[in-house]
């Protein structure tokens, strides 16, 4: 029984016990390799948050949400939608807007007086720490593609290409996300209109993101089950945003605090994502489980002003929710889409309710 | 140097193969090392002590990843070094992620009656059945002993994400312990 052995011979024990871990193949190290800043780190989307934000696109053109209009404007309007499915199916209200790039101080790159094809500018950007989103605008224009087949394009196929995102700390750039696809809005006139979104952290120290988006073509599932990719242009854009601490927008935190599941918690929101604070436990394994069990167990809910309401339980129906962490210090997830904070009323956990001033 | 030629050249049992290790693998493999015996002597001793050890297995060895061999190498290098420190009372390193997950597999009566064949398989198989990331934070802690903060900085995740997925991981690593052993 190894806890009856001597302190010394018990790290003997254990450490060569522990060099089995060092056995395994090859190729999870190698996957180590390519996966950090060696390598490759690829941010991944789950499909499900990118048909949430392409379904949330056709929504906006049925009900006749002005978004390539907005996003002219400087504006980056998304109609919150929850996707189609099961049980969740609410809609938030009409001209739920996002708050204009330029009303949180992000400097966004100044129009240019020609939109020449092959540019590509970013119309709106929102971060907070743990989220990046962004709307943006290619001129596609000479990309070759055929406004006949516009319908198939804005189907939320037309989403495959190059997508990284290099953070600039100190002059030098070091990729920090890539996603494989940005889903699109909106396509008229040679104007593509994207959302990049996804849930990582800004690293520290970030002077600007550059990003490169491109090499676009789309899924083609002519021949179910099987699905191509179709390649449509070999063109790759890139566009720089600078950041400052204003850029980041920060969270609301709730007036009160509220009980689930034995634990009492304090919850803050901000337009990408939600957070749960649980009050006076320590990051233990155990209570980490706890946690995550109360997360788990518990609808989470967010009411808006105007009396909507949506709930979605993370591990069986995301909607509203994206990626996230469930931990003893925090609970934090991402919206799929971007949420007006100024019309939120209340976030909830279980029975336990949040309000905001 | 590619790593088919660095091979080559052990195969030709030409010295510049050690001397390309060293310029392509050198700090990668001190790295590893030091994050283990806590050490930049030990580490630098470990880094030699597995470059010879690389010498006199290849060949016959042909590793298909060079990098993964001889991160694998040094590693156990690091670990019996540090075994060795601490029954001497020669290190006060407490190489937190070693008792992370001795705590996850550690008995609570029984013996594990694990063969290095057969853990080596259940841990692959457990390693398989993680997400992406997951798998590879969980390597970096217990392979590659990288502290929370360096894991968080490495993937631009928070810490509190890390040690979410590391709690997860070692949860299911008992689970799948604890039903391999009964079976």
């Amino acid at each position: 029984m190894r806890k009856n052995l001597p302190k010394e011979v018990s790290a003997v024990k254990k450490y060569s016990n522990l060099e089995l871990i060092g056995k395994v193949d090859g190729k999870y190290l190698e996957e180590v390799f390519k996966y950090t800043r060696d390598g490759e780190r690829r941010i991944t989307m789950s499909k499900r948050r990118i048909a949430g934000i392409a379904v949330a696109a056709v929504m906006a053109v049925v009900l006749g949400v002005t978004a390539v209009a907005a996003c002219r404007r400087g504006l980056s309007t998304m109609q919150g939608y929850i996707s189609d499915r099961e049980e969740n199916h609410i809609h938030l209200p009409e001209g739920f807007a996002t708050v204009p790039a330029e009303d949180i101080g992000t400097e966004i790159e100044p129009e240019a007086e020609e939109f020449l094809p092959g540019d590509a500018r970013v119309t709106g950007v929102l971060m907070s720490r743990d989220a990046f989103y962004a709307t943006v605008e290619l001129n596609v224009s000479d990309a070759g593609l055929d406004d006949a087949e516009y319908p198939d394009y804005f189907d939320g196929k037309f989403n495959y290409g190059k997508f990284s995102m290099n953070a600039v700390i100190d002059g030098e750039e070091e990729m920090f996300g890539y996603v494989g696809n940005a889903p699109m809005v909106s396509y008229e006139d040679g104007i593509m209109t994207l959302v990049m979104h996804f849930s990582s952290s800004i690293p520290d120290g970030a002077e600007a993101i550059n990003v490169e988006i491109g090499e676009f073509g789309y899924t083609s599932y002519d021949n179910p089950p099987d699905k191509e990719h179709v390649a449509v242009s070999d063109k790759v854009y890139s566009f720089s945003v600078p950041i400052d601490e204003s850029s980041i927008v920060k969270p609301i935190e709730s007036v009160n605090s509220a009980e689930c599941g034995g634990v009492t918690f304090t919850a803050a929101v901000d337009n990408l994502g939600l957070h749960f604070y649980p009050q006076g436990l320590e990051p233990t394994d155990e209570n980490n489980e706890l946690i995550s069990n109360i997360v788990g167990e518990n609808e989470i809910g967010i009411k808006m002003k105007d009396g909507t309401e949506i709930r979605s339980l993370y591990y069986r129906q995301p909607s509203i929710l994206g990626s996230g962490f469930t931990g003893a210090e925090e609970v934090y997830f991402s919206f799929e889409t971007i949420v007006d904070t100024s019309q939120v009323e209340s976030l909830s956990l279980g029975g336990a309710v949040f309000t905001f001033e | 140097m590619e790593d088919e030629r660095i091979v080559g050249l052990f195969f030709e049992r030409d010295g510049a193969a050690l001397d390309e290790m060293q310029k392509k693998y050198g700090a990668l493999l001190k790295s590893v090392a030091q994050k283990i015996t806590g050490s930049e002597a030990d580490a630098e001793e470990c880094l030699n002590d597995a470059l010879m050890n690389l010498w006199e297995a290849i060949p016959p060895a042909r590793p298909q990843s060079l990098r993964a061999y001889s991160c694998r190498t040094v590693r156990n290098i690091a670990l019996r070094r540090l075994t060795y420190n601490l029954a001497d009372k020669r290190s006060a390193n407490s190489s937190e992620p070693l008792d992370e997950l001795e705590a996850v597999i550690a008995d609570k009566g029984a013996e594990l009656r694990f063969d290095d064949a057969d853990f080596r398989l259940m841990l692959e198989g457990f390693l398989d059945g993680l997400s992406r990331e997951s798998r590879v934070v969980f390597m970096k802690r217990y392979f590659f002993t990288d502290s929370v903060g360096d894991i968080a900085k490495d993937l631009c995740i928070s810490e509190s994400k890390v040690k979410s997925l590391l709690f997860r991981a070692r949860r299911k690593l008992r689970k799948t312990v604890y039903r391999e052993e009964s079976e």
